[in-house]
């Protein structure tokens, strides 16, 4: 701390014994956290409180048994599917020590959890609990010679883990459910298309499925926001939803992607079409519910839901309509895109949503970059396209991040 | 207290369910080796490229090809008769047929050829040990197929013995 930023006069004693308790109990009503709560405190030379030592050390404790429970974690699972001579264990034993580590982390991240109140632990061992499960499938899968790309496999994940993530109430869980079921649907989707016929799998499909997905993602963030027993876990939810819809628009601004598509591909009514509507319906039914539940609370929802409702539609368009000219197409994702992350910056910025403004300037970064290889690409040596892009990149990070402090400074000074 | 004991039974009801999915993915599996017929198949060389990716080996058939013109996607029942050693193609069929056959999917259809899928396409294998099924000039699998035509890896043969890496 400077100079400048202690008190003029110094602070009687009778102040200071007042200041630590409450600020404790601002904490502990959450009108401060616990680097306001340190930093308001160590302008009068006081120590942060016991709450915010204690909390320091939980966030340790928290983080060293992630890491520890992903990294015994990750042993087993090498151990089997590395499928060595040494190790070769009869069928049956295999499948029972696996069964058996999904059953053992679940009891030991539920005693810990629940009945010895070690909470941070025990939900990092839960968690690691249902990543395993999900390595449970495919290396059972594996002891079957069960083909590796069966979409069943990750159904089966989704299926065990998502119920445990309302259980346990865990973000993390959730957010993982949300991630296998969006992979689990690519690959159905990849699969469908094969059986119809396709010579190829087509990546705009796929793309425009993820592109209906973010949204529907986005919309059930609001949904849980609106029910008070719901709503810690919306904000996986509402990122990943974000995420998968930036990362749709920016996958369709490829001019190349319409290149390879110049036959469109089959299942034009089938199977494909279902998943696209039902997803469909189901967000507009949980944006629906959303603008019911929140509405009041949250001035732009609508506009959020409007944004997110145009967004499936135009997902919907791309995955039927044919493509005679490539160029269009790349260049209005493009600029669909940069609106949609300017649209994120700027609620942002709006509502003091830090992620926002993250994820927003960094798909604008990885926006600008890929564009200027696209562009550099067909001019210059390649040599001096890497040249220029390491200048782009360096200069355009250092802007960035000052305008991203700047934004976030201003964000925190409401 | 009664909230507490639903929670229990709810967490554990999760563990239950999850163990459940994984039963689901290996019973049908144990009960068409335990109860399947074992038929010998002839494998094919493929592609090099595509042979081994990493954990396991992507393995054809000589039933894998056949010369009928069907539709890809089509589910088949692929009628089966012992030549020599090995079981080969007898008739292709869109319903069970009689005698002993496989069920299989049309991966892909050019004019009269079809390749099917059988769900036995890959073999997974210990680590760094699938150059002995690459190279090997003779690579035979013993499959189990039970009665609704379901088929399960049992063992691999290579230049007429069990694999062991």
């Amino acid at each position: 701390m400077s100079e400048d930023d202690r008190p003029d006069e110094p602070a009687s004693d009778e102040f200071l014994a007042r200041l630590e308790p409450e600020v404790e109990r601002w904490q502990r009503e959450r009108l401060i956290g616990a680097r306001q709560a340190t930093a308001i405190l160590a302008r009068y030379g006081l120590r942060p409180p016991a709450a915010v030592r204690a909390w320091r050390i939980g966030r340790l404790t928290s983080i060293l048994a992630i890491l520890g429970a992903i990294l015994v974690g990750v042993g087993i699972i090498l151990l089997i599917a590395s499928n060595r001579q040494e190790f070769d264990l009869p069928r049956g034993l295999k499948v029972g020590l696996i069964m058996g580590t999904v059953v053992f982390l679940y009891a030991v991240g539920y005693v810990l959890r629940y009945e010895l109140r070690f909470r941070l632990v025990g939900q990092a061992i839960t968690f690691l609990g249902a990543v395993f499960y999900g390595a449970a499938v495919f290396l059972v899968g594996q002891i079957y010679n069960v083909q590796p790309n069966e979409p069943r496999l990750l159904l089966y994940w989704f299926v065990g883990v998502i119920p445990l993530a309302y259980l346990a109430r865990s973000s993390a869980i959730l957010a993982l459910s949300a991630l296998v079921a969006a992979a689990g649907l690519g690959m159905q989707a990849a699969v469908w298309m094969e059986d119809g016929g396709s010579s190829q799998v087509s990546a705009i499909r796929i793309l425009a499925l993820y592109g209906i997905l973010g949204p529907l993602y986005y919309a059930l963030a609001y949904v849980h926001a609106g029910l008070p027993s719901l709503r810690d876990l919306h904000r996986p939810l509402q990122i990943i939803g974000l995420v998968t819809a930036l990362a749709a628009l920016y996958g369709l601004g490829f001019t190349a992607l319409f290149d390879l598509e110049h036959e469109r591909v089959a299942d034009l009514l089938g199977r494909l079409a279902l998943v696209y509507s039902l997803l469909a319906g189901a967000t507009v039914a949980s944006f629906a519910a959303a603008l019911y539940f929140s509405r009041r609370s949250l001035a732009s929802l609508p506009y959020e839901a409007a944004a997110g409702l145009a967004l499936v539609g135009l997902a919907f368009a791309t995955a039927y309509i044919p493509i005679d000219e490539r160029e269009p197409y790349a260049v209005f994702y493009n600029v669909l895109l940069l609106a949609t992350l300017l649209a994120s910056i700027s609620v942002g910025v709006a509502q003091d949503r830090e992620a926002y403004v993250n994820i927003g300037l960094a798909f604008f970064a990885v926006l600008v970059v890929t564009r200027y290889f696209d562009w550099a690409s067909g001019l210059f040596d390649r040599s001096m396209v890497f040249l220029g892009a390491g200048a782009l990149v360096l200069a355009g990070a250092s802007l960035l991040e000052s305008y991203r402090r700047r934004l976030l400074r201003q964000m925190r000074s409401g | 207290m009664e909230g507490r004991m639903l929670f229990r039974l709810g967490f554990l009801a999760v563990v239950v369910l999850q163990v459940a999915l994984l039963l689901a993915i290996l019973v049908p599996e144990e009960r068409t080796l335990a109860t399947g017929q074992e038929v010998l198949l002839q494998t094919v060389p493929v592609d090099p490229r595509d042979l081994f990716r990493g954990d396991y080996v992507q393995l054809r058939y000589t039933i894998s090809t056949v010369h009928r013109p069907l539709g890809p996607g089509d589910s088949v029942f692929v009628a089966l008769e012992k030549r020599g050693d090995t079981w080969e193609v007898r008739e292709v069929y869109y319903t069970p047929p009689e005698g002993l056959f496989i069920k299989g999917r049309v991966a892909t259809a050019s004019g009269d050829v079809a390749n099917i899928e059988y769900g036995i396409e890959s073999y997974f294998v210990p680590e760094g040990s699938g150059h002995i099924i690459e190279t090997a000039s003779d690579v035979e699998v013993k499959v189990a197929v039970d009665s609704s035509g379901n088929a399960a890896i049992k063992q691999v043969l290579v230049d007429g013995k069990p694999f062991k890496p």
